[in-house]
């Protein structure tokens, strides 16, 4: 748990730090009982809601020609652990909502297609 | 006739006079001299818990509401409940020696706001004025001394609770708000009535009944949520994580009791030390920090095979 509240921290370096526009890779545990079998999923982070225990965010992703989006409560449990792929150019916003319209050239990027 | 009678009166009289001193003694005993009993409890000492024990409860602040996830990685709404110098004030004496109350104070208050009669009451009974008084009832058996100090390690982690506080005050509301009525049309020729009572009765008896239910002030009353699981026990910091909301607003004095509603589910988890009367610090063994409950059951994240 320590060693996620680096990405949250609004302190932190820009380079340690989650920012809106970052590809982010994530895996969970699919249940406690089993820490064997865990899900992952990669996006582009477009909404950090810094709530103290209840942080979460909000990663969009194109799968099979289909928008998804993720959101995942950053100190649960079964997040397995959290790594930022590529960081984000300067974005002037800190929620990129605008991107379910206008992907533009964002979903294109080669850590995503991973 | 008249004489006859009067001789009789006199006789009568006199008869009465002889046993006068009697009938006002059995007039002295009857009503009852009130007879009170209350525990005496010298010494704090543990105890063993029985089925019908019932133990006191507590006055605790509710310090606002949080999140945690229970051990199969599911999130609970948890209400934080601080206990702040909560005290036994006195014994209460009763009607019956089975029955006995302990009046529990809370928080602390100053001299100068605290009236004559209660520096009185605090004094007698040697301890600090509290801003909170509130008696319990228990068995005889779960009497504590005064100035006994309850702490969060009273309760168990995984036990129920009810907790009683008064609710948030709303002011003076429709009738829609108070009572769920579901008022009139919004539309199709509806005239100033959307969200009104309606009919309140019939031809016959011609009359409203007293206790229809109607707009007035809604909220601000006694409420009790029964059966809340204590998540988690701070022993620090003297809290306890109590799941789901509780009435009332932050940092409101709230009572929490040992849940008594009880057919269908247990009070105390499988195989948990009970600390009866109450966790003694010298007596009962030393906890951990945090304890934290277990939910058990089945992991709810995999699907069951049918």
């Amino acid at each position: 748990v320590d060693g996620r509240s680096k990405l949250f921290v609004r302190r932190a370096r820009p380079k340690d730090r989650l920012c809106a526009g970052d590809v982010v890779f994530v895996e969970t545990f699919n249940s406690m009982s089993d820490t064997s079998a865990t899900s992952s999923f990669t996006g582009v982070c477009i909404a950090i809601y810094r709530r103290g225990i209840d942080t979460s965010f909000i990663l969009r992703n194109m799968v099979l020609n289909v928008g998804v989006e993720v959101r995942f409560m950053a100190y649960s449990p079964l997040m397995k652990r959290i790594e930022i792929i590529q960081k984000a150019k300067k974005s002037k916003r800190a929620k990129l909502f605008y991107l379910r319209e206008n992907p533009g050239r964002t979903f294109q990027l080669k850590a995503l297609k991973k | 006739m008249l004489y006859c009678r009067t001789i009789i009166s006199r006789l009568a009289g006199a008869l009465q006079s002889q046993f006068s001193t009697s009938a006002i003694a059995t007039k002295a005993k009857l009503p009852q001299e009130k007879i009170r009993y209350a525990p005496k409890v010298t010494d704090l000492r543990l105890g063993a818990y029985t089925p019908k024990s019932q133990r006191t409860g507590v006055i605790a602040r509710k310090k606002g509401m949080c999140g945690m996830w229970d051990e199969w990685g599911v999130r609970v709404p948890v209400t934080v409940l601080q206990l702040e110098n909560v005290q036994v004030v006195s014994i209460l004496k009763t009607s019956h020696p089975d029955l006995a109350r302990l009046q529990i104070g809370c928080g602390t208050r100053k001299d100068k706001n605290t009236t004559k009669p209660l520096l009185g009451h605090f004094k007698a009974h040697g301890i600090e004025p509290k801003a909170k008084l509130f008696e319990f009832p228990i068995t005889p058996d779960a009497a504590l001394p005064v100035g006994t100090e309850l702490t969060a390690e009273h309760f168990v982690a995984g036990q129920l609770v009810d907790v009683t506080a008064p609710s948030l005050g709303k002011g003076f509301q429709g009738v829609m708000k108070r009572w769920g009525f579901s008022g009139g049309r919004a539309s199709h020729g509806n005239s100033l009535a959307h969200r009104t009572l309606g009919s309140t009765g019939n031809i016959n008896p011609g009359r409203v009944y007293p206790g229809k239910k109607m707009p007035g002030r809604m909220g601000g009353k006694s409420v009790t949520v029964i059966r809340l699981p204590v998540m988690k026990v701070d022993t620090v910091l003297n809290c306890i994580w109590v799941k789901g909301s509780v009435p009332g607003y932050d940092n409101q004095f709230v009572k929490v009791r040992d849940s008594i509603k009880l057919v269908k589910h247990r009070l105390f988890p499988e195989g948990a030390v009970v600390p009866f009367p109450t966790f003694i610090p010298g007596q009962s063994s030393v906890l951990p920090r945090e304890l934290i409950a277990r939910v058990g059951g089945q992991d709810p994240l995999v699907p069951s095979s049918d």
